[in-house]
């Protein structure tokens, strides 16, 4: 495709669309790792089951902002005892045994999506119809509306974060676990809602994500990786550097699948982060590692 | 204590053994003499999932039917089903297990292109008749065809061949293709641009997609909006149909062979009336006028609608007539040989050489197929369909002389 600037203009637009939605995911990986410091391989997961719930939610009520609530709430709840039977024994242990434990989560609800819902795809038809005619194309009025939502509720974490007990507490145990609870913290307390807001969280992006892509078993997956180098690159405990990491992540996706074969495409995004992970190996907005 | 237990589960093992021989009597009804086993190769979990759950539904039910009904030259069939989890590392260790440890005689392979190019070599050295599922036709030929591989299914350049020049004249001369970017969809992709240039058309731009992008608007905004037609050989089509909609694309679409099998129509609603499909079977059981089929349907319990009563979900019916006529392939040329052991195989091969043309039938259903010596490729009838009032129909049929393309080996000389 030639270049002309009004592809440049577009590609930028639907990176720092798509860019929200994985802010959102990364939040999640992120808050879990900085905390439990475990690498939590069933994070996608989570999300592709709250696609999963949009999809029934849909074809079964004809209702997808119900699913916006419904399926945080479940994941939000199913997360309570798998924190405690599964992720709970893991904290402080070697690094690979949450490895491990995750991963055995991720297969578990996997199996369990694919027996359920079985491995055909599906669609779900976006709430908001239409769209805006803008750049040459016509793009999705939902796509603005969920990348604005999806902006908020990262705004309304990090006002969480900064403005109440909670959110102090939480970045208390992030800094020294054993030095808050000294100071009267209920760490646990903190491990838990940490679990349970990014569960909630993986469930609602996936919620809003449904419309925008092809819902599978498998779809936690293919967000994975991308979420795991936006929380690398941005820097752990960084919202706003995950959050930057995965705008120039998507823009650079973007905008190299003009010029370049998907594959070289891919590896050219990635390598892009190469350099800043030299200038700032504590990430984008130099957050404690 | 460890001799008790050592007896407990000596009369355990003893006890479900028994049990299972009048299960396999049941099945085999009629028919006597040891099992022919034949493995099959699937994609039961993993990103391929969705074909590999009907290639499984049918292998399974056909194999039962055909024990019930006298199996392959009065032996009951025996079917090893392995997972593949559409991964090439995976379907390769499952097809060698097959092989050396569950000793199949023969082997229903992959669909994935990837698996099927590695799987075939594997079978061949172990002198094990492969039948292919890919449909890529680079999988069959030049170094990647091998006497002991055959195909009887449609491929790439066939459906390519059969159906481009149909389409460039019921469409439009100027296509646009967004394919996969894997062996498949870079196979669909350069055998229509072929078919296309040879009726007459203009192949515009092709644009690549990742195997497991998330989001493919990055890659929809950058197809020839002035293209008559849009050719999809991906494998999230039902993305694809949505966004091109959605962003403004009003051109006709054409989805490649098979990628009826991917997924329920149903999902696209109203957006997907007018898409175009190219299959070798066509979904609904009065466009087929076949009592051959009416009866597989119904052995299946599938409806005349294509709905599988099991699930609710529409068949995959290209997945489905891929393996009833590959199992027709083996009854045909296993009774007409006389093979008896896998020692026997290559004179099977030398034998199914000889045969040109397997007649409609019941394993057969839908008319004759042609096997091609030269490169073990059969060629049949091609189904244009078209979703029409919210279901799948039949629009027009390409048949089989005209998805004939040029052999590129031959096999018959080896």
């Amino acid at each position: 495709m030639a270049f002309t600037w009004q592809v440049l203009a577009f590609q930028i637009v639907n990176g720092v669309v798509w860019a929200m939605f994985l802010g959102l995911i990364a939040l999640g990986l992120n808050a879990i790792f900085g905390l439990l410091g475990l690498l939590n391989m069933a994070h996608g997961a989570v999300y592709a089951i709250g696609a999963v719930i949009a999809w029934y939610m849909v074809h079964q009520l004809g209702s997808f902002w119900m699913a916006a609530i419904v399926a945080p709430a479940i994941a939000a709840a199913v997360s309570i005892p798998i924190y405690k039977l599964v992720l709970r024994p893991t904290i402080g242990k070697d690094m690979m045994i949450g490895l491990v434990a995750t991963s055995g989560l991720l297969f578990i609800i996997n199996d369990t999506l694919l027996a359920l819902y079985g491995g055909s795809p599906g669609l779900v038809q976006p709430p908001i119809a239409g769209g805006v005619r803008f750049l040459g194309i016509i793009y999705p009025t939902y796509r603005l509306v969920a990348a604005a939502l999806a902006a908020a509720i990262l705004i309304a974490f990090w006002l969480f974060l900064k403005s109440t007990a909670m959110g102090l507490w939480i970045r208390c145990v992030a800094q020294s676990p054993t030095l808050a609870m000294a100071s009267g913290v209920p760490v646990e307390r903190v491990y838990l809602i940490i679990v349970v807001l990014s569960a909630a969280l993986a469930a609602l992006a996936g919620v809003l994500v449904a419309p925008m892509t092809t819902v599978s078993h498998q779809m936690g997956l293919s967000i994975l990786g991308p979420a795991f180098i936006v929380v690398v690159v941005g820097g752990l405990g960084s919202l706003g550097g995950a959050v930057a990491a995965a705008i120039l992540m998507g823009i650079a996706r973007g905008v190299l699948s003009i010029y370049l074969p998907p594959t070289y495409a891919e590896v050219g995004a990635i390598a892009l982060f190469l350099p800043l992970l030299l200038l700032r190996p504590n990430g984008i907005f130099g957050a404690r590692s | 204590m460890s001799f008790s237990r050592r007896a407990f589960l000596q009369s355990g093992t003893a006890a479900a053994a028994m049990l299972s021989l009048p299960a396999v009597k049941v099945l085999a009804a009629g028919t006597s003499g040891d099992p022919i086993v034949i493995g099959h190769q699937c994609e039961l979990t993993g990103w391929d999932s969705a074909t590999g759950f009907w290639r499984n539904m049918a292998a399974t039910g056909m194999c039962d039917w055909l024990n019930q009904n006298g199996g392959i030259a009065g032996r009951p069939i025996k079917l090893v089903t392995v997972d593949t989890k559409s991964d090439v590392d995976t379907g390769v260790n499952q097809l060698r297990k097959l092989i050396l440890e569950e000793k199949v005689d023969f082997v229903i392979g992959s669909e994935i292109s990837s698996i099927a190019l590695a799987s075939s070599k594997v079978a061949n050295e172990h002198k094990t008749l492969y039948m292919t599922m890919s449909t890529s036709e680079a999988t069959t030929a030049k170094a990647n065809a091998v006497p002991y591989q055959f195909r009887m299914n449609t491929n790439s350049a066939a459906t390519a061949a059969g159906a481009a020049r149909k389409y460039v004249d019921l469409v439009g001369k100027r296509w646009t293709t967004l394919f996969a970017d894997i062996k498949w969809g870079q196979s669909e992709r350069d055998w229509w641009q072929k078919g296309v240039a040879a009726a007459g058309g203009e192949a515009a731009t092709a644009v690549a997609l990742p195997v497991d992008a998330p989001d493919l608007l990055p890659f929809v905004a950058q197809l020839d909006s002035s293209a008559d037609g849009i050719y999809i050989p991906v494998l999230n089509a039902l993305q694809a149909i949505q966004l091109l909609r959605s962003s403004g694309y009003a051109q006709k679409i054409v989805l490649a062979g098979l990628s009826f099998s991917l997924f329920d129509y149903r999902e696209l609603g109203e957006m997907g009336e007018g898409t175009f499909g190219i299959e070798t079977a066509p979904l609904l059981l009065k466009d087929m006028a076949s009592p051959d089929m009416e009866n597989i349907y119904k052995a299946l319990g599938i409806g005349a609608d294509g709905i599988w009563a099991e699930n609710g979900k529409v068949v995959g019916g290209s997945m489905l007539l891929g393996i009833v006529q590959s199992l027709g392939f083996l009854k045909a040329n296993v009774e007409q040989s006389g093979w008896k052991t896998k020692d026997d195989t290559a004179a099977l091969i030398k034998h199914a050489e000889t045969i040109a043309t397997y007649a409609k039938g019941p394993l057969f259903p839908l008319g004759d197929v042609t096997m091609r010596a030269q490169d073990h490729q059969a060629f049949m009838d091609i189904y244009l369909l078209q979703i029409q009032g919210g279901v799948v129909a039949k629009y027009a049929v390409a048949p089989k002389d005209s998805t004939i393309y040029p052999a590129d080996v031959d096999l018959t000389k080896g």
